[in-house]
């Protein structure tokens, strides 16, 4: 993975604003609750989350 | 325009990213409060995140620089299914995001307010940020003081009557006058719906017919966000029996999603055989993507709706709502907006009946339509009966003047006793007022004296007590505070420190957290009070400093709001007591009220 990052990790560690981040953690944080939200839209549904409606 | 509002503009614009990741009703809201700051700051350059399926209002308006949407079903779907592995998906993932760390945001709003925004605000570089984060340690945590109440109050179920909308605008605006300067003068002009959507020009049959018509239409939304918030299709066939039969010039229009046509079969199911003329009642059910949707919402006179986002589209666009608070609802946090709305709330008494939405919505009808000969009280009462009008609270929606505070304020059409619960939830949203915004309503801002029963006198009587324990609380804590950060900025070192300075700090650390423990006992034991442990316990796991000294002072400035916050509390229970006490009525007049003393 880290080989295939390394332009999202060189541009983020090259700005102050984000040196300090800890990407990886953050990256797998991220998407592990996005994985989580969309699992619980489609329980909460019982359709794929695409499919849920825009009135909603 | 201010001297500071043109040097800003001349500096160039603002280039803000705002990520709101959550569902339509939430990102219409947002939309509202960016279009306010956007006619304050013309400078404001706004790139709008938001999930693919609820992207299209942002994509309809002219003042969003850009849409960015996140292909959640794209980057997430192969994953949940199984076809990619989660490295492969974590690359689709990083790739997404490599747009958005080219440049760094001038200003990062996250109005998701949720976990998974939280990581990708840490992520992406912005001199200003604001809403939920992550600190270095990865662990949650709030970029300013409304994601603080945000967290504590609202999402932590305290009761409080700000709403969504408001937050979210006060939140930003305080923050583009603090990094940007005063906003330039726009006069008395308000931020109106017209033309808040450029929307893509729709052939439909039911548009055509409209413009041939005369008749005047309201839109029933069957759905709701959630089965335990919407109203049964049922009751809908019957509310659209009564509007039909008894106004020859009204009409009835269906609105819902694909999902919503099981609510349609039983809406015609229901009205079978009831109607003479089944012309007046039209079905867009499953047939509205969102300019349709939007363009049919902008021409009805009223939308009657649960807890939905049309609702928010609604507000957006100037239509009148008839909202129906049915289950697990604040709706004086997500209500419709704007002036005129009407709400009603059947709280404990399950679903409203339609021969009471029907009595509410004429009664909303006749009063912009001709000359009001019963007041609300009475037309109800003769229409359903005085046992049904006291099974439910209605409420209509006002903008308040900026000098009173500002924002969409509900106020109570039916009369009913005040409830603790209503009580605190007002006392806090002017708390919240004093903590961020700097502006204290006078005590007893809209509390009406007729409505204070004597069950709340004897609430009351009891959060005096504990609201004066509270405050001592708070006092000493914020004193142990003060006392670590003089004790600790002696000290060369927080590690290295002779062993009386060692007894002396922990000493204090431990008087510290046993006056934690006493503020946590102290929301246990008395709901209105939970806003204040609840808020302890956010504003202490945000303290950023890295040193004692740095963190004995934040922990003191907590503390003293905290404290101020006790106070303010405390002089609305001691005025709201005071405003009880029976008045000495001149002979010859009948008291306005008979409050009985519980003494």
């Amino acid at each position: 993975m880290a080989a295939d990052l390394r332009w999202l990790r060189g541009k983020i560690e090259e700005n102050p604003l984000t040196a300090e981040v800890d990407l990886d953690r953050l990256l797998v944080g991220l998407f592990q609750s996005l994985v989580n939200e969309q699992k619980l839209t489609e329980a909460e549904s019982n359709a794929p989350a695409s499919e849920k409606e825009l009135h909603s | 325009m201010t001297s500071s509002a043109a040097e800003q503009e001349k500096s160039g614009p603002i280039r803000c990213l705002v990520i709101q990741l959550a569902r339509l009703g939430d990102t219409l809201q947002s939309l509202m409060a960016l279009k306010a700051a956007k006619q304050l700051y013309p400078q404001l350059q706004i790139h709008f995140l938001a999930r693919e399926r609820f992207a299209d209002a942002a994509k309809r308006i002219s003042w969003i620089d850009e849409v960015i949407t996140l292909p959640s079903d794209k980057i997430l779907g192969p994953f949940i299914q199984g076809q990619k592995n989660q490295t492969e998906a974590l690359l689709d993932l990083s790739e997404w995001i490599q747009p958005l760390v080219k440049e760094p945001w001038d200003m990062l709003l996250n109005w998701s307010y949720s976990e998974a925004s939280s990581y990708l605000t840490a992520i992406l570089p912005a001199t200003i940020k604001l809403g939920y984060t992550r600190a270095k340690d990865v662990q949650m945590a709030c970029a300013d003081g409304w994601s603080h109440y945000m967290q504590a109050i609202v999402q932590g179920k305290v009761d409080q009557n700000i709403h969504l909308t408001d937050i979210l605008t006060t939140q930003l605006l305080t923050a583009l006058q603090i990094h940007a300067g005063d906003p330039g003068d726009v006069g008395e002009t308000p931020v109106n719906s017209k033309g808040f959507f450029n929307l893509k020009t729709v052939t439909h049959p039911f548009i055509s017919q409209w413009r041939e018509s005369t008749k005047k239409w309201v839109a029933f939304q069957l759905g709701a966000g959630r089965d335990d918030k919407a109203w049964p299709a049922e009751k809908f066939a019957e509310l659209a029996e009564f509007i039909v039969s008894r106004h020859s010039d009204w009409n009835v229009v269906l609105l819902g999603g694909t999902d919503d046509r099981s609510r349609e079969a039983q809406f015609f199911e229901t009205l079978k055989g009831r109607l003479s003329d089944s012309s007046r009642i039209v079905s867009l059910v499953g047939q509205t993507q969102f300019d349709l949707w939007a363009s049919v919402v902008s021409k009805v006179h009223w939308v009657i709706a649960a807890d939905t986002s049309v609702v928010h589209l609604a507000s957006v666009l100037g239509t009148r709502v008839l909202n129906l608070s049915i289950g697990p609802v604040q709706w004086s946090e997500t209500g419709p907006y704007g002036n005129g709305h009407l709400i009603i709330d059947v709280s404990n008494h399950g679903i409203p009946e339609s021969e009471w939405v029907y009595a509410v919505w004429s009664h909303g009808v006749a009063e912009r339509t001709q000359v009001i000969e019963r007041d609300f009280t009475q037309h109800l009462t003769q229409q359903i009966g005085e046992k049904a009008l006291h099974s439910m609270k209605v409420m209509r929606s006002r903008i308040r003047p900026t000098q009173d505070g500002g924002g969409v304020v509900y106020e109570p059409l039916t009369a009913h006793a005040l409830e603790l619960n209503e009580w605190s939830s007002t006392v806090m949203g002017q708390i919240a007022r004093a903590w961020f915004c700097g502006w204290v309503a006078p005590i007893g801002h809209e509390i009406n004296r007729d409505t204070i029963s004597p069950d709340l006198i004897i609430e009351l009587r009891k959060l005096a007590e504990s609201s004066e324990v509270l405050e001592k609380i708070c006092n000493e804590a914020e004193k142990a505070a003060n006392e670590l950060t003089k004790k600790s900025q002696k000290l060369h070192s927080d590690h290295l420190m002779s062993l009386d300075d060692k007894q002396v700090i922990q000493s204090i650390a431990l008087k510290m957290q046993e006056l934690d423990k006493l503020i946590d006992r102290m929301g246990q034991t008395q709901a209105p009070l939970r806003a204040f442990s609840q808020m302890s316990k956010v504003m202490m796991n945000n303290l950023s400093g890295e040193h004692l000294s740095e963190m004995g002072r934040e922990g003191a400035i907590c503390y003293k709001n905290l404290r101020e916050g006790v106070k303010i509390f405390k002089e609305w229970v001691d005025f709201t007591l005071k405003m009880a006490r029976p008045r000495a009525v001149k002979s010859g007049f009948a008291p306005l009220v008979s409050i009985q003393n519980p003494n």
